[in-house]
C-alpha cells in the first residue's frame, strides 16, 4: 500500500491565504475556506496550514481555524504561534489533527515534551527551516526565517528525537517558493538520521520533483505550496491537486 | 426513527470533526460531557487522540468509564471507539500504566519495526477478515487515514479488519455491540463517510 503522502502547505496571513518566495514577498492568494473545499473535493491526503502572522499578532486565529475544521474531512495540521499546551488542547478539540511547532521548539524547549505527553507523538510535528551555508552545511532559522538559531541542525534533530516529535518537516528556505526542485541531499540526510517520518518541503515544482524525493530518498512525504496554488509561468492563482491515479503513478505502490 | 448519535467529549480527541461528518449524514448528533446523557443514545462514539493514560484518566475523571461499561453491557446502543478510543476498549497498553476499559480482551502494543517509521501515519487499506452484515463491502477499494504509534494485539475472534504496516494488525474490531476503528473515519473523506453511514443507517432501520 502506498503510504507516501503529498501535502499542500498553505500559508495564512490574518484571514487570507498567501504565498511568497524564500519566505519573502508574500502575496494574497485567496480565501482559505474556499481552498479547503477544493482540496476536499480533490481528496487531498492531508493539509497543513501555517499562520505566518500569528507570532506577530500574538494570538491564534481560532475563529478561522474553526471554520476550516468544519469543512476539512482530511487530516489537517496547524502551525503558527503555538507556545502553550492550553492552545494545543484547544486546537485538538476543534478538530485540528496535528500541531506544528517551529520557533518555540527552540525558544521553549520544554514545550515539545509537554505537547507529546498530552497529545501523543502522532499529533506533534516539528518543523525545521534551514538555509544552506557557503561551506555546504545548513543553518536553522526561526521566526519566519528572520532569526538564526543558536543550535545546530544535528543537535536539534537529536533533541527532537529525544523528546518524541511524531514527524519532522525539513524545509529548505532557499528553495521555498521557487518551484525549482527540492534539496534531495538535505532531505535524505535528515530522513536517514531520525526514526520518525520526515516531510520534505521547499522547491517542489511538479510531480517529477515529488517523485525524485519520494522514490529517491527516505522521506515519507512531500509538502508543497506553489505547486498547488499557482499555474504557469506568470503564476496565475489556481488551486489544484493531482488525481489519485497520477499520484500513484508518480510515486509507485509500495508494499 | 432518527439515529441519536452521542459523541463523548472527555477533553481528549476531536469531537468536532466527527460531529461535522455525522451532521453531513443527517440525524441528531450531540457532544456529551455528562455520562448520564449517554442513556438515550442509539450510537455512541468515543473519539480519542493522544496518550493512553491521559485518555483513561480523563474518562475516569468525568465518570465515563463506568457509564461506558454499563452501556456496553446493558443497552441496545452501538458503540464505536475511534483511534485511541478503540485502544481504550482493551485491557491495557504498553504506552502507559492505566488499565483500559477491558471491554474486549487484548492489549495495545507499540510498533516495533526496525525499518519502519513510527508513528504509522498516512493512508492505508483495511482487509476485511470476517463477515459482518452491517459493514460488508465498506472496506473494499477504500483507504483510511491512520495516525498511531501503538496498535492492538488480540485474538482473531474480535477482529473484523486487518491493516498491514510492517505486519498485519487489527484495524477494525468488534465484540457484540462494541466496535473499534484504529483509523480516523472523520479524516478519511468519502471512505470515512461511507463507514459512518453504515452505523447511522443500521440504527435508522431498527
Amino acid at each position: 500500500m502506498n503510504n507516501k503522502r503529498v501535502i499542500p502547505f498553505l500559508l495564512l496571513r490574518d484571514e487570507g491565504l498567501v504565498k511568497g518566495v524564500q519566505f519573502q514577498n508574500h502575496k494574497y492568494i485567496g480565501d482559505p475556506i474556499n481552498a479547503v473545499k477544493i482540496f476536499n473535493d480533490k481528496e487531498v491526503d492531508e493539509l497543513v496550514f501555517l499562520d505566518i502572522s500569528a507570532r506577530k499578532r500574538g494570538s491564534i486565529n481560532y475563529g478561522l481555524l474553526e471554520a476550516i475544521c468544519s469543512e476539512a474531512f482530511m487530516p489537517f495540521a496547524y502551525g503558527g504561534g503555538i507556545n502553550s499546551c492550553a492552545q494545543i488542547e484547544r486546537l485538538f478539540r476543534m478538530g485540528v489533527e496535528k500541531v506544528v511547532l517551529n520557533t518555540n521548539l527552540i525558544h521553549s524547549p520544554g514545550l515539545l515534551r509537554d505537547a507529546v505527553q498530552i497529545a501523543g507523538a502522532q499529533s506533534v510535528v516539528a518543523c525545521i527551516d534551514v538555509r544552506k551555508t557557503l561551506f555546504g552545511g545548513y543553518e536553522i532559522y526561526i521566526n519566519n526565517g528572520r532569526e538564526k538559531a543558536k543550535v545546530g541542525l544535528s543537535e536539534h534533530l537529536s533533541f527532537l528525537v529525544a523528546n518524541g516529535a511524531g514527524e519532522i518537516v525539513i524545509q529548505a528556505i532557499d528553495r521555498e517558493g521557487t518551484a525549482k526542485g527540492m534539496d534531495a541531499g538535505l532531505i535524505d540526510m535528515v530522513a536517514k538520521t531520525v526514526g520518525m517520518p520526515v516531510i520534505a518541503a521547499g522547491g517542489a515544482g511538479g510531480m517529477d520533483d515529488v517523485k525524485k524525493i519520494l522514490c529517491g530518498t527516505e522521506a515519507a512525504a512531500v509538502g508543497a505550496g506553489s505547486m498547488f496554488v499557482f499555474h504557469g509561468k506568470h503564476k496565475a492563482v489556481l488551486i489544484t491537486y493531482p488525481s489519485r491515479t497520477i499520484l500513484d503513478a508518480a510515486v509507485g505502490e509500495h508494499a | 426513527m432518527n439515529t441519536d448519535v452521542k459523541i463523548i467529549d472527555y477533553g481528549v480527541g476531536n469531537p468536532g470533526s466527527i460531529r461535522n461528518m455525522l451532521l453531513k449524514l443527517g440525524g441528531k448528533v450531540s457532544a456529551v460531557t455528562n455520562p448520564d446523557d449517554l442513556s438515550q443514545a442509539s450510537l455512541i462514539i468515543l473519539p480519542g487522540v493522544g496518550s493512553f493514560d491521559n485518555g483513561m484518566c480523563r474518562l475516569k475523571e468525568r465518570g465515563f468509564d463506568q457509564a461506558i461499561r454499563e452501556v456496553a453491557r446493558d443497552s441496545n446502543a452501538m458503540f464505536l471507539g475511534i483511534c485511541l478510543g478503540m485502544q481504550l476498549l482493551f485491557e491495557g497498553s504498553a504506552e502507559g500504566e492505566q488499565p483500559g476499559l477491558g471491554l474486549i480482551p487484548g492489549r495495545v502494543m507499540r510498533f516495533e519495526n526496525g525499518n519502519l517509521k513510527v508513528p504509522h501515519m498516512g493512508w492505508n487499506r483495511v482487509r476485511q477478515v470476517r463477515g459482518n452484515q452491517m459493514l460488508d463491502g465498506v472496506f473494499d477499494d477504500a483507504r483510511f487515514y491512520f495516525a498511531h504509534s501503538f496498535h492492538v494485539a488480540c485474538a482473531d475472534e474480535w477482529v473484523l479488519g486487518k491493516t498491514c504496516y510492517g505486519h498485519e494488525f487489527p484495524s477494525v474490531v468488534m465484540k457484540d455491540n462494541i466496535f473499534g476503528a484504529q483509523f480516523h473515519p472523520e479524516k478519511s473523506h468519502k471512505y470515512g463517510l461511507s463507514l459512518l453511514k453504515r452505523f447511522v443507517d443500521i440504527k435508522n432501520e431498527q
